[in-house]
């Protein structure tokens, strides 16, 4: 390339991205450019400085390519011309370069073909070489020709791509006066372009609030080309022809012209996304509302969880557990309790589901398991009970997988009922696997009904024996590659352990070392219980005596009329009602019994319904007997039994004082002896029981009241 | 609470699960569960797995059901009891009659 030196280069178009486009191709080249949009203005310009080269376009309202190369010609002779041509030009090119101009071009064009003739103008004023228009001119004719229809289209193009820009593209003058506005612009700001161009930008498009800030930044700009905003992509506001105001992105650029800066901005309207911004914004902190009523709603569970669910402030003899939840409140149940003396209720389950589901399923567990338990119900009717209310409550899909356990530690019998929990082990002192107790049942809350004659599992306990019961979460548990747990590794890490008082910290210690930096997945729960044959006396869950020093009494007094004594579960009502939670009156909860269904027995039969004793002596004559027994009772209009109790619990003693009268006219206590009966004989038995267990029983007034002390 | 029963697969042993009370009001039942298959076995099981609430009448029933079933011969065996329905029949030294097992 011929080295080129600096020309003074005017470039003279009425369309403005033309013009911009023209200028563009000669950033980083050592040219001085200016611009003029119209012929007049260009003369003008001439005539103040010298210049080297003119390139103009051809089709210009008023004066015309054409007019402008002659008369700048006549007064700057050496002036060099180069016309744009489009396809719409009317003109030979002989007629061009005739009219003066050196060459012409024909739009489109790239950058180098333009640059090449300027190096070659530059050239040949260096030189002063210049021949003839013509010499040139000749070898590019054929060049323009080929050029003219694809000249045609780029234009078209450029136009289209400002025309159907999205965003306002905006120049403006070193005053600060709009010099373009494309189509989006007239849709963002409301402005027509006829009415808004050569107006000041800043006055009519920012709102007032900024003026003062723009006006600085712009008179710094105009003097050195920089500014804050040059360069750079800044969020502003503009003011729409209506008034209203709106979040925009303003990218800004500087270009020198005339030795004046001049400033295009892209502008685009972002209301619609500051919106959505605002509504995303909305959206989270609503989200975060909801999550922290989530965890508020988490709590309240983990709170009734922690209520339903008696927590044991010291580890139970024999019984170890351990549970791991997956959030505050999980769905992992463990439960013990103690209603008949000897045996031990233990629950192990697992729900679907955590949190408030969970939650909402372990009430009625939890309550059904601690009130039959405790009352003395077996396990298959509290199982029963559970799955039915569960039912009951619970949406299908919500169910409860449990193994229960009846412990009796006494005898050291266990009867295991397995309602899809994993396998259950039993487990030797020397660490051998003995037994295991599969899933025998579906889980509870499935069937609308289960069958009461469900199998369990009934096991004899030696001395050392240990049994395990798991939560799926175990066996699930997952290590650092994807492997599960699962039930034989599990069985061998269980039987790994060689201390078996150790080996349930140690399985808990396997499980987690097994699991590693693994996410829990799931809730996980493990008990443990164990045989002791040394060992029969266990704590009973329960209200204890109130203190050492004070006493519990209750009294009970109560009056029945026909109409109750033909139901027929009144004393086991009773029963309960007196010795409600009582720890120490639960354990003689038979005996109890025992006593109040005799002496209400006598009261009602002999006393009340005068029954005939020695109907009882023959199997015929009892069946003879529960016949009458029955008329008469559905007949009985008349009479009374009054029954006055006194419960008095102190520490594990306790003392019930019983007096039942009855309104019949007694019998000749006196006479009758009390005896053991023949073991044989079918009556008499009753009294004989309720005298072996209590410490005093009498008869009084004409026979008709009875008065028993029993303790323990 | 009704009571249940069931004939073991070779036909020779009824067992009879008593349900939670064992008293007067299951006088009915209990005869239901064993009159008409007392001739068909040899032995009868009581299960009192279930069983809280026992009094005389109940130990009246067994007495009934023993005379019917052979007296002295009679094989019957009472099962699963909790220790204090074992102390209240071994008050009544039923021991004597029944093969008891806790």
């Amino acid at each position: 390339m011929i080295e080129s030196s600096s020309l003074h280069i005017l470039i003279v178009d009425d369309d403005m991205p033309s013009l911009i486009t023209l200028q563009r191709f000669f950033h980083n080249t050592d040219h001085l450019i200016t611009v003029a949009d119209n012929g007049a203005e260009a003369l003008a310009i001439l005539k103040k400085g010298p210049f080297d080269l003119v390139i103009s376009d051809i089709n210009m309202p008023e004066m015309d390519g054409i007019q402008l190369v002659q008369e700048g010609l006549s007064n700057f002779p050496s002036l060099y011309f180069i016309l744009i041509t489009g396809e719409s030009c009317v003109h030979s090119f002989e007629e061009l370069t005739k009219a003066g101009a050196l060459t012409c071009l024909a739009k489109p064009f790239r950058r180098s073909e333009l640059l090449e003739i300027v190096d070659w103008v530059a050239s040949l004023k260096r030189d002063r070489k210049l021949t003839s228009a013509e010499s040139i001119a000749s070898t590019d004719r054929k060049q323009a020709v080929r050029n003219e229809k694809s000249l045609w289209n780029r234009d078209q193009r450029f136009q289209a791509i400002m025309n159907s820009a999205i965003d306002a593209i905006i120049l403006i003058n070193s005053r600060g006066y709009i010099t373009f506005w494309n189509p989006a612009a007239e849709v963002i700001f409301g402005y027509k372009s006829h009415e808004i161009i050569g107006k000041d930008l800043h006055s009519i498009i920012a709102p007032q609030k900024y003026h003062k800030q723009y006006a600085t930044g712009f008179t710094e700009f105009v003097k050195s080309g920089r500014g804050v905003l040059i360069g750079k992509t800044t969020e502003v506001m503009g003011l729409r022809k209506d008034q209203t105001e709106f979040p925009a992105e303003l990218s800004l650029s500087g270009f020198k012209d005339q030795d004046t800066w001049h400033a295009a901005g892209i502008i685009r309207d972002i209301s619609a996304r500051k919106q959505n911004e605002k509504t995303l914004l909305t959206a989270h902190s609503e989200l975060e509302r909801l999550y922290q009523r989530l965890n508020q709603e988490y709590e309240i569970a983990e709170k009734v969880f922690g209520k339903v669910v008696r927590k044991k402030e010291k580890e139970e003899k024999n019984i170890k557990h351990f549970l791991s939840a997956m959030k505050d409140a999980g769905g992992d149940l463990f439960l013990t309790a103690s209603g008949v003396p000897g045996v031990r209720h233990i629950l192990l389950g697992d729900f679907t589901g955590h949190g408030l589901s969970a939650a909402l399923g372990a009430i009625p567990v939890t309550s059904i398991f601690y009130a039959m338990a405790e009352r003395g119900y077996s396990l298959k009717k509290i199982a029963s009970e559970i799955n039915n209310r569960l039912k009951a409550i619970m949406p299908t899909g919500l169910y409860f997988c449990a193994c229960m356990v009846e412990w009796n530690y006494k005898h050291h019998i266990a009867r295991v009922l397995n309602f899809g929990l994993p396998v259950a082990l039993l487990v030797n002192a020397s660490g051998v696997i003995k037994n295991r107790i599969h899933s025998q049942h579906l889980p509870l809350g499935i069937l609308p009904e289960i069958d009461r004659e469900f199998h369990y599992e009934e096991i004899n306990l030696e001395h050392g024996d240990c049994i395990y019961l798991f939560t799926d979460g175990i066996i699930e548990t997952q290590n650092t590659v994807g492997d599960q747990l699962g039930q034989e590794r599990l069985e061998r890490l269980l039987t790994k352990s060689q201390v078996p008082e150790q080996r349930f910290d140690d399985i808990c210690r396997s499980i987690n070392e097994f699991r590693g930096d693994t996410p829990q997945l799931d809730d996980m729960a493990i008990a443990e219980i164990k045989c002791d044959t040394t060992v029969d006396d266990h704590p009973v869950e329960g209200i204890e005596s109130i203190s050492d020093d004070v006493p519990a009494i209750l009294n009970l007094s109560i009056t029945l009329h026909p109409g109750a004594m033909r139901a027929d579960n009144f004393i086991e009502t009773l029963t309960d009602l007196l010795i409600g939670t009582h720890v120490a009156a639960r354990k003689q909860k038979q005996n109890i019994f025992l006593i109040l269904s005799e002496l209400y027995s006598n009261a009602l039969e002999h006393g009340i319904l005068r029954m005939d004793t020695t109907l009882k002596s023959e199997p015929i004559g009892f069946e003879k007997y529960f016949i009458t027994r029955g008329e008469k009772l559905a007949a009985l209009s008349t009479g009374w039994i009054k029954i006055d109790m006194e419960l008095l619990v102190h520490n594990t003693n306790g003392r019930i004082l019983l007096q039942v009268e009855d309104s019949g006219r007694g019998f000749d206590y006196q006479s009758v002896q009390m005896i053991q009966p023949d073991i044989n004989a079918l009556r008499g038995r009753g009294v004989y029981l309720v005298r072996s267990l209590c410490k005093e029983v009498a008869i009084e007034g004409a026979g008709n009241k009875v008065k028993a002390i029993f303790e323990w | 609470m009704a009571l249940k029963n069931e004939i073991s697969a070779d036909g020779s042993t009824l067992t009879i699960f008593i349900g939670i009370r064992f008293d007067i009001t299951t006088y009915s039942d209990f005869g239901d569960a064993y009159k008409s298959k007392m001739d068909s076995v040899s032995s009868i099981f009581i299960d009192m797995t279930d069983c809280i609430y026992v009094d005389s009448s109940a130990l009246g029933m067994l007495l009934i059901m023993r005379e019917r079933f052979g007296g002295d011969n009679a094989n019957i065996f009472i099962t699963n009891m909790s220790p204090n329905v074992t102390k209240i029949f071994l008050t009544a030294n039923f021991d004597k009659l029944f093969k008891i097992k806790s």
